[in-house]
């Protein structure tokens, strides 16, 4: 599980994809998993995002990211910090292969030099804000089959309703639920419950259009519920499936800023 | 009014450069940093501002210049002004150059690095373990296929920790005194990246010779650096030989190892031991424990608390702070630095290199 690091966080704006022609009333929970995950297969994908931070005190704080991936026989992701001042320059490379086996980077201009981290970095919430990175694998399609098993509870001529249990012990929830359009396979809204089957994160989708041939949000809204804050991700700019340099995806390439 | 001058200095250089870069396509970053410093033994309190100004100009795709212009004014009412770096990168197909004043970071270790052998750490900054003194130089990395990476660089001009009282180091600038050195690093191998690096030059640390001089002696180093993952926690290895020239030193083993891991409530822990002996007889060998601590809370401040244990002198310091997130890149930190030793005179080795008993707070704004 976990795969794809930070990725993940791109993906999770590409979930996307309508497949036509697929008779619902036969579909299992897992086969909506499925046509949610199949829908995910952009080879690649350059995003530049803002994120605000909200605490419970309504006290704000922005970040700006500029993200690349690419998928092959690794995956591999890229993010840079562009904004504020004080983390500017800071970024994270990731090569997966076989979903469990991943070289972490990170290049802090500060230190000037290119780091490896390990995978416990990945534990918590990712970069302070309330997404952790098994929610963003979650978003980005990850391998459902593999972290979750899928069951409608409900379902009307709009939507389904998914209860996701996690199959893989290491994902910090009890329970998912996920509602998705039978228009085009697109999650708007999930719900995060933990170990105690108290309902802890909520996430809403909005601004969802086409983008190159990709449905995609521009808008997520992670709200903590249990601890009042929440953070916004902003799509500014995307492109997907453009050829990516081999060389943006090296130690070399974190050192240069 | 001395303060004044150089805020008044600062903001006409500003105005120029910010129209010289509004023309040249020139970037201007930078750092504010304001330092209260109280100790409680003697009741003193010391200030220090320091500004830098890091102008950045790209030339092509091919090669970009970065200076770091520092503006510093203490308690003794000195203010100075210096490049902290000034270099040149130039990128060909498979290497990379910099020439310049740099800060040539090598190791995995924690903060304390037996194979980073060319800048000595600013000792008299608030966290001598987190700033280094650029020196000149010329870096080369060579990048090869499969992960494999090859480093060299040459130093002309020594520089090392600064002697006490300002005393005069007498290391001439000439080629005998040049300082060079090598990496090869190989990534991802089984899950870990190794370097094995050599060096030839001269310790950074002085030390007191037969004659009761303070020299910085010669030495020929070779070191190896580990780094990977064991399950989830990271785990590194750093150490170095050092070969003296002159008879009178003993050869020594600088050694780092340790481990670190995240938790899910975002705690972070690192643990690390510390070994290196001395270099004369009455060089006192550090065997010594660090562990470190941070944990954010109210999403956007952070706690962290370091602690030293040296074995050998049986003095430990202890280090509590707590940055406060102001706004966007505008932070003050509080702390304390508690030093308790079971000899009198602290004022050799290792823990007192890094603080003595004080109070302290500073403002950092970044832009």
């Amino acid at each position: 599980m976990r795969r794809k690091m930070i990725s993940l966080i791109l993906m999770s704006v590409l979930i996307l994809g309508l497949i036509g022609g697929v008779s619902a009333q036969d579909l299992t929970g897992d086969d909506i998993l499925d046509r949610v995950e199949a829908a995910i297969d952009a080879d690649s994908s350059e995003i530049k995002l803002k994120m605000q931070l909200y605490n419970e005190a309504g006290s704000m704080r922005e970040r700006e990211l500029k993200a690349y991936t690419q998928d092959g026989e690794y995956d591999k992701a890229l993010i840079r910090f562009l904004a504020p001042a004080s983390v500017e320059g800071t970024a994270f490379l990731s090569h997966e292969k076989n979903n469990n086996d991943e070289d972490m980077y990170l290049y802090m201009p500060v230190l000037g030099n290119v780091r490896r981290i390990a995978g416990s970095q990945k534990n918590g919430s990712f970069v302070g804000t309330d997404f952790s990175y098994n929610d963003l694998s979650i978003l980005g399609g990850g391998n459902y089959k593999e972290d979750y098993k899928a069951t409608i509870l409900e379902s009307n001529k709009n939507e389904y309703l998914l209860k996701l249990i996690p199959t893989d012990k290491e994902i910090e929830y009890k329970f998912v639920k996920m509602w998705v359009k039978r228009s085009n396979w697109f999650p708007t809204k999930l719900e995060f419950y933990d170990t105690s089957g108290d309902l802890h994160k909520v996430l809403i989708n909005e601004g969802v259009k086409q983008i190159a041939g990709y449905w995609t949000a521009s808008e997520l809204t992670m709200k903590n519920v249990q601890k009042g804050s929440k953070t916004v991700l902003r799509l500014d700019e995307i492109t997907y499936d453009k050829p990516i340099s081999e060389r943006i995806f090296t130690t070399r390439y974190l050192r240069r800023y | 009014m001395r303060r004044f001058k150089v805020l008044t200095l600062l903001l006409v250089l500003l105005l120029i450069l910010s129209s010289v870069s509004y023309a040249k396509d020139i970037e201007i970053s930078g750092s504010l940093n304001s330092y209260l410093v109280g100790n409680p033994n003697n009741g003193l309190i010391e200030e220090e501002e320091k500004v830098n100004l890091i102008l950045e100009k790209e030339f092509g795709f091919d090669a970009n210049m970065h200076l770091d212009l520092e503006f510093k004014s203490d308690a003794n009412s000195s203010t100075t002004t210096s490049f902290n770096e000034a270099y040149l990168n130039y990128y060909t197909q498979n290497m990379d150059w910099r020439l310049g004043k740099q800060e040539i970071s090598w190791g995995s270790a924690y903060k304390i690095n037996p194979t980073s052998y060319f800048n000595p750490n600013d000792l008299t900054a608030l966290k001598p373990l987190d700033e280094k003194l650029g020196v000149k130089a010329i870096k080369g990395i060579y990048y090869a296929p499969k992960g494999l990476e090859i480093t060299g660089v040459v130093v002309p001009f020594f520089r090392g920790i600064s002697l006490k009282n300002n005393a005069k180091d007498n290391v001439g600038d000439n080629v005998k005194n040049i300082q060079s050195g090598f990496k090869v690093t190989k990534r991802r191998f089984h899950d870990y990246d190794i370097s094995l690096s050599a060096y030839h030059g001269r310790d950074k640390l002085p030390a007191v010779d037969s004659k009761a001089n303070f020299i910085y002696p010669k030495a020929n180093r070779v070191g190896l650096d580990i780094i990977g993952d064991l399950g989830d926690m990271g785990v590194w290895a750093e150490t170095t030989y050092s070969d003296y020239q002159d008879e009178q030193f003993k050869n020594v083993i600088e050694t780092a190892v340790g481990i670190d891991y995240k938790f899910d409530n975002n705690l972070y822990l690192v643990g690390q031991g510390y070994y290196k002996e001395g270099r004369t007889e009455s060089e006192p060998r550090v065997k010594a424990a660090n562990f470190y601590v941070s944990k954010p809370i109210f999403d956007f401040h952070e706690i962290e608390v370091t602690t030293l244990y040296d074995f050998e002198s049986e003095t430990s310091l202890i280090e509590p702070q707590f940055n406060y997130s102001l706004a966007n890149s505008v932070e003050l930190q509080l702390g304390g630095t508690y030093v308790d030793s079971a000899e009198k005179d602290t004022s050799s080795g290792l823990i007192s290199a890094l603080g003595q008993d004080r109070i302290y707070t500073r403002l950092n704004v970044e832009f």
